[in-house]
């Protein structure tokens, strides 16, 4: 079951559905393109992929580009986003690479991003972009919510990893006091699993009651999305709720970990791109928005994402049998969006410490 | 020839008074004391002379300049501290130059010639390359005193020069200040609270008290002719003696002890004997509560045969004694 | 004319008020005005405009964010009993023993000031975490929250309070305990009469170092503080979860509230503490009493062995190919990932403390001599005063956010600057200038004051005495601030959070940053090339001291 290297193995992708619809949609999208994008210049880039991966990325677009010198600025998504709000001003960066959606959104709002729509955005599936014409923000992989469960642990206490499938499963007596999730509020991982399990189990009161029967197994909310896995992987907590990046990460590099993703579907969000409005628009970020929905990009992107905004996922650890697109529950975004606060207040008032 | 004036100075710290309208002037070529309690506004004085205070009113005149707004750097002074102020990662000759580079753009060479001229004066050569913290109190004491005389000053500020040395070293060290200032002819004030330090030294004293000057004159005329009952309570030992209207002081070498078949002023119960080398001290109480004190040459006390309990009969010279306003004013 | 010219500038006020009034500018760019981009946010809306004190009416309407408050009071509190009692006991045991190894302990309580504070809580994990090696010994506690926190604090402010109490108990006055000696007066009733009144003041300050700390912390919380929610994770959250940049910004004034008590209070101790010192003091004979010479052995082997094993904790995560669960030696976790900076950030973080350590040395002396040594302007130097305490209570983060808003401003003149090394530079020099600034203020004070009357006298320019003498004379305590410098710059994470440059990544976000992705052996890896480095930093200047000394030593002979 946990074989290493399960995420190399790429399988030819179905052949995807969304081709078509994308191709009928976005036809528009093509005609900002006209002109040449540059291959030298200097291009400051803020960044919330992590690190692992961004760095491999820049390099592969540099053996394309020699001549673009990408400045990488990499952080949590949180501060990123908080960043690019504070230098509103006078925008250091030139593109947001990478970096939640929900968080775009809040950018959007405040009128800080340049609608751009790269070459190669009628292969995007329609649910992976904005709803704005050229968009706003592209989408490039999703995560969702996924469970990390330390085998040895959750051994100990009579359980097997077939047990934990579904999110009930999380509510079973033996797991009372052995689950991390992360807080919603400094978290976009918990963020998106909260809203998940609004959609689940009804946003106006079953949602609640489901995660007010789950936090009597909750051994503590916690302040990041990754953290969860990261310590499901080294024994401090049996189940973490997380996304899948960091627990097949962990389990690449040898921790007794299962990644399981919840049968009723997964809470989700993107990782999407953007460029920067500003006086000045560096065009050589435009170079880089293009070569970022690349299929080369998306190859690398998908070695750690099982979804990328293609749709053409392929087969993956704990999808078999399924596309992965497909664990992706139906969501809202502006319905979130608008009520980001009013969901985060109540959730604060309900399990804040 | 008054070479340094200070006229109405007035300065205060806080609402308090360090000097209150103090006047005084100084000779060419003189040595002044300025002799007063702790607190009495001495030190403030002399920071005002060199200019590292400004007064808040009044004016000091040096050489028949106005230098009240003058700053330190332009009153060319030499001044040596209480602490010295050595500096001590500089040799002592290094603690000269350093002091003689400021004031020179003489070469190197002839630099070092005057700072071995200096050092000579006070007789330190043989100490030229040593750090301060190896020479004894009464070498740094020397050392700061060359450094201050090196720039050929036009007047030398000495405050409390002496006070960190003990009594031996002190002894010998006046005799030297006072030599080299004659020697340098340099007119120069120093700060004191130690009486006998001012009143050996000094050709002129001015003792202070509360922020204003009591009295200014020779140590002789301050000795015997203090103009006020604090400069003769301050100044030695005086007895001094209550009447209605006024104070009558007089100090213990001038009475005389007699015989009680001769006639006398006043007769004590003795209270105590001290013995102090050449003279010996008679304590004796005058009615029920005023101390008075008789010195007797040791010689002549061994004749007088008192001890303790026994009855003194004393004359007190009327030309020796002093009269002040007032049922003693200040007290002592 | 020309005349008149000469003597205004032979008069040194003119450069003493030009520097004076230039150290208190900077203080003003580098300091005040971020701090009131940042502050006036708290006084708005999210339209920029003014709503007076609604936003406070929000925050203590707001019962989650009020608990973060009490919760962080509470961790704070409950830090500073432990860490002054601890540190006391600790200095008293170095200084008032004649316990073996008191070198060996006086040094190694230090280790936990040379490592990131993320890094303190990884320690913490492998050893009392579900995992940890003193929980596979049956011994169990809630680390996780108020506990961790709490640990992780003590860990962190121990040091702090041990070398306040240790300077005060080691310039004791031994005439007072021979007087009480001669008086009979029991060891016990020496403490408590002697001893304490002694310390008393130090026992303030040391309340308030540790207290402050504690109260605008990050690192620990946010690694081990699970879901208790304090003042510092809540800015963090406000800021970069729910990007409300004017909640933080009350949340910012709020961790500013243990300074202003601690300065109103300083006023009032302060003048009560002067000449407690005369030159006379003479050296403490330490008695023989072997029953408290082991007791306090017992209880300092036993802070130090938390310390090594904190230590340890880092090192067998760091050379273990998965604790717990594949214990191999291995090396491998020492080759960074490229991406996180790689050992570059380290030698980044290195270059950083380098330049903050000599710019910031050079700045506090000239600041500290403006400030004590000059008689004039004094209203001028009681503001200079006045900053020089405000970074001590400056959570980094504030001034990060502080530092962008004002800065990354095109209308700025120092825009420039922004996004250089130079503003994580500045950043450090402003959040670590405190205790710099008491050393080298203690030091000045202790150099003849009347050596500037003396300069004047001599016409010696002010800057001329300060090369030649003061700072010569001030060796050892720059030498001290040089190497605070250094390793507060080389730990620190929070100041340059929202600073750092993507072409300059330092080695402590990359800790934090391979903290958060997960590969805490790579986390605890770089922590110990940290504590390696400041070793060495503490050693070489261990070395120059008692070089330095033997030098005066025969100055003296």
């Amino acid at each position: 079951m946990c074989r290493k290297g399960s995420l190399k193995v790429r399988v030819v992708c179905l052949l995807v559905m969304a081709t078509v619809i994308v191709g009928a949609l976005v036809g528009c999208g093509g005609n900002g393109n006209s002109e040449a994008s540059p291959t030298s210049g200097t291009i400051t880039v803020y960044t919330a992929i992590e690190n692992v991966l961004a760095g491999r990325l820049v390099e592969t677009f540099n053996a394309r580009y020699p001549d673009i010198t990408v400045n990488l600025v990499r952080d949590s998504t949180g501060v990123i986003t908080s960043r690019l709000i504070a230098e509103a001003n006078n925008p250091q960066a030139d593109l947001v690479w990478g970096t939640a959606a929900s968080s775009l959104m809040v950018l959007e709002d405040m009128g800080m991003l340049e609608a751009h729509a790269p070459e190669g955005l009628d292969r995007i599936l329609p649910m992976f972009r904005s709803d704005k014409n050229p968009p706003t923000w592209v989408g490039i992989t999703a995560w969702e919510t996924a469970f990390i469960i330390n085998i040895p642990e959750l051994e100990a206490l009579g359980l097997t990893v077939d047990d934990i499938r579904c999110y009930e499963d999380l509510l079973r007596p033996e797991l009372q006091g052995h689950i991390i999730m992360p807080n919603p509020a400094s978290s976009g991982t918990g963020f998106l699993t909260v809203v998940g399990l609004m959609e689940l189990y009804g946003r106006d009161g079953g949602g609640w009651d489901f995660m007010e029967r789950l936090d009597v197994n909750i051994q503590d909310y916690i302040h990041s999305g990754a953290g969860p896995a990261n310590m499901a992987a080294i024994g401090e907590t049996v189940v973490g709720i997380s996304f899948g990046f960091p627990g097949i990460s962990r389990l690449q590099e040898g921790a007794p970990v299962a990644v399981v993703f919840p049968e009723a579907g997964s809470g989700w969000d993107m990782e999407a791109n953007a460029l920067i409005a500003k006086d000045n628009i560096n065009p050589a970020a435009k170079t880089f928005l293009n070569w970022a929905i690349s299929d080369e990009a998306m190859a690398i992107y998908n070695e750690a994402f099982p979804i990328i905004s293609t749709g053409e996922g392929g087969s993956y650890y704990g999808f078999e049998g399924q596309n992965p697109v497909d664990q992706l529950i139906e969501q809202d975004f502006v319905w979130i969006a608008t009520n980001r606060e009013a969901i985060l207040n109540e959730w604060e008032r309900r399990f804040g410490s | 020839m008054s070479f340094l004036q200070v006229q109405n100075v007035v300065k205060r710290f806080d609402h308090q008074y360090a000097l209150n309208d103090v006047s005084i002037s100084v000779n060419k070529g003189e040595l002044v004391c300025i002799l007063g309690p702790s607190g009495c506004g001495k030190t403030t004085l002399l920071r005002v002379i060199a200019g590292l205070e400004k007064c808040d009113s009044g004016k000091v005149i040096i050489d028949g300049k106005d230098a009240t707004k003058l700053p330190a750097s332009k009153r060319n002074f030499g001044i040596v501290f209480q602490s010295y102020a050595l500096f001590p990662n500089m040799t002592v000759i290094g603690n000269v130059i350093f002091a003689l580079q400021q004031k020179s753009k003489a070469s190197k060479d002839e630099l070092e010639t005057r700072a071995l001229e200096v050092l000579s004066m006070v007789d330190l050569i043989s100490h030229k390359d040593k750090y301060p913290r190896q020479l004894s109190g009464g070498q740094q004491q020397r050392t700061a005193l060359a450094r201050a005389v090196a720039i050929s000053p036009s007047f030398l500020l000495l405050d409390e020069p002496l006070s960190a040395l003990d009594a031996k070293v002190r002894t010998k060290l006046r005799g030297e200040i006072r030599a080299i200032q004659k020697q340098l002819g340099v007119t120069t004030i120093m700060v004191t609270h130690d009486q006998e330090e001012a009143l050996t030294m000094a050709d002129t004293v001015i003792v202070m008290n509360n922020a204003v000057v009591e009295q200014a004159g020779p140590p002789t005329v301050i000795y015997t002719n203090p103009s006020t009952a604090f400069v003769a309570g301050f100044i030695g030992s005086m007895n001094f003696i209550k009447g209605d209207q006024e104070t009558a002081a007089i100090r213990p070498e001038m009475v005389k002890i007699v015989g009680y078949r001769e006639s006398y002023d006043y007769s004590a119960k003795v209270s105590a004997i001290e013995f102090r080398g050449a003279l010996t001290r008679v304590f004796g109480r005058l009615g029920s509560s005023e101390e008075f004190c008789v010195d007797v040459s040791s010689q002549d006390f061994s004749a007088l045969s008192l001890r303790e309990g026994a009855m003194m009969y004393m004359q007190v010279p009327r030309e020796h004694t002093l009269f002040y306003p007032g049922a003693m004013g200040r007290a002592v | 004319m020309m005349m008149r010219i000469k003597s205004k500038l032979a008069d040194f006020s003119v450069g003493q008020l030009a520097v004076l009034s230039l150290m208190i500018a900077v203080f003003v760019v580098i300091m005040v005005l971020p701090l009131v981009s940042l502050f006036a946010r708290a006084f708005q809306n999210n339209a920029g405009e003014f709503i007076g004190f609604d936003n406070y009416i929000a925050y203590f309407d707001n019962p989650s964010l009020l608990r973060a408050l009490w919760n962080t009071i509470d961790v704070s509190l409950s830090t500073t009993v432990i860490s002054v009692v601890l540190g006391f006991l600790y200095a008293y045991g170095i200084t008032r023993t004649n316990m073996k190894f008191k070198r060996f302990f006086r040094y190694m309580v230090l280790i936990p000031i040379f490592i990131p504070t993320i890094a303190h809580a990884v320690g913490l994990i492998s050893l009392f975490g579900r995992q940890g090696i003193i929980t596979a010994l049956g011994f169990e506690i809630e680390l996780f929250g108020r506990l961790g926190i709490i640990l992780s604090h003590v860990i962190y402010t121990l040091p702090q309070a041990f070398l306040m109490f240790f300077v005060t108990l080691e310039y004791a006055d031994g005439r007072l305990y021979e007087a009480a000696e001669s008086m009979g007066v029991k060891p016990f009733t020496q403490l408590i009469k002697i001893t304490l009144p002694e310390v008393k003041y130090t026992f303030i300050n040391a309340m308030f170092v540790c207290f402050t700390l504690a109260f605008t912390d990050f690192g620990a919380p946010i690694v081990i503080g699970g879901g208790y929610s304090v003042l510092a994770t809540d800015l963090f959250v406000q800021m970069t979860g729910l990007f409300n940049f004017n909640m933080g910004a009350v949340v910012g004034t709020l961790l500013l509230a243990p300074a202003v008590l601690a300065f109103v209070i300083n006023r009032v101790t302060n003048s009560a503490n002067m000449g407690a010192m005369s030159a006379k003091s003479t050296k403490l004979v330490i008695k023989e009493n072997r029953t408290r010479d082991i007791g306090f052995f017992v209880f300092c082997s036993i802070v130090i062995l938390c310390l090594l094993g904190l230590v340890g904790g880092l090192a067998v995560r760091a050379l273990t190919v998965f604790f717990p669960f594949d214990t191999s030696f291995t090396l491998a976790n020492f080759s960074f990932s490229a991406t996180t900076g790689g050992i570059g950030s380290f030698f980044n973080s290195i270059q950083m403390s380098l330049l903050t350590a000599v710019i910031g040395t050079a700045f506090v002396f000239v600041y500290a001599y403006m400030a004590e040594k000059i008689d004039r302007f004094s209203a001028m130097r009681k503001i200079a005063k006045l900053f020089s305490m405000i970074p001590m209570a400056l959570p980094g983060m504030v001034i990060g956010v502080g530092y962008i808003l004002f800065f990354n401003n095109p209308n700025n003149p120092f825009n420039f600057a922004f996004g250089t090394i130079g503003i994580l530079v500045v950043a450090n020099i402003l959040s670590f200038f405190s205790v710099p600034f008491l050393t080298a203020t203690g030091a000045l004070k202790k150099l003849d004051k009347e050596f500037e009357s003396m300069s004047d006298s001599l016409s010696i320019p002010r800057w001329k005495l300060f090369l030649r003498v003061t700072v010569p004379l001030s060796f050892p305590a720059m030498l001290e601030t040089f190497m605070y410098y250094f390793v507060s710059s080389m730990v620190t994470i929070s100041a340059i959070v929202f600073l750092y440059t993507p072409r300059f990544r330092v080695a402590s976000i990359a800790i934090s940053h391979m903290h958060a992705e997960g590969v805490f052996a790579q986390a605890a890896a770089m922590s110990l090339l940290i504590l390696l480095i400041n070793v060495l930093v503490r050693l070489m200047y261990e070395l120059s001291n008692i070089f330095h000394k033997r030098r005066e030593k025969r100055r003296q002979a």
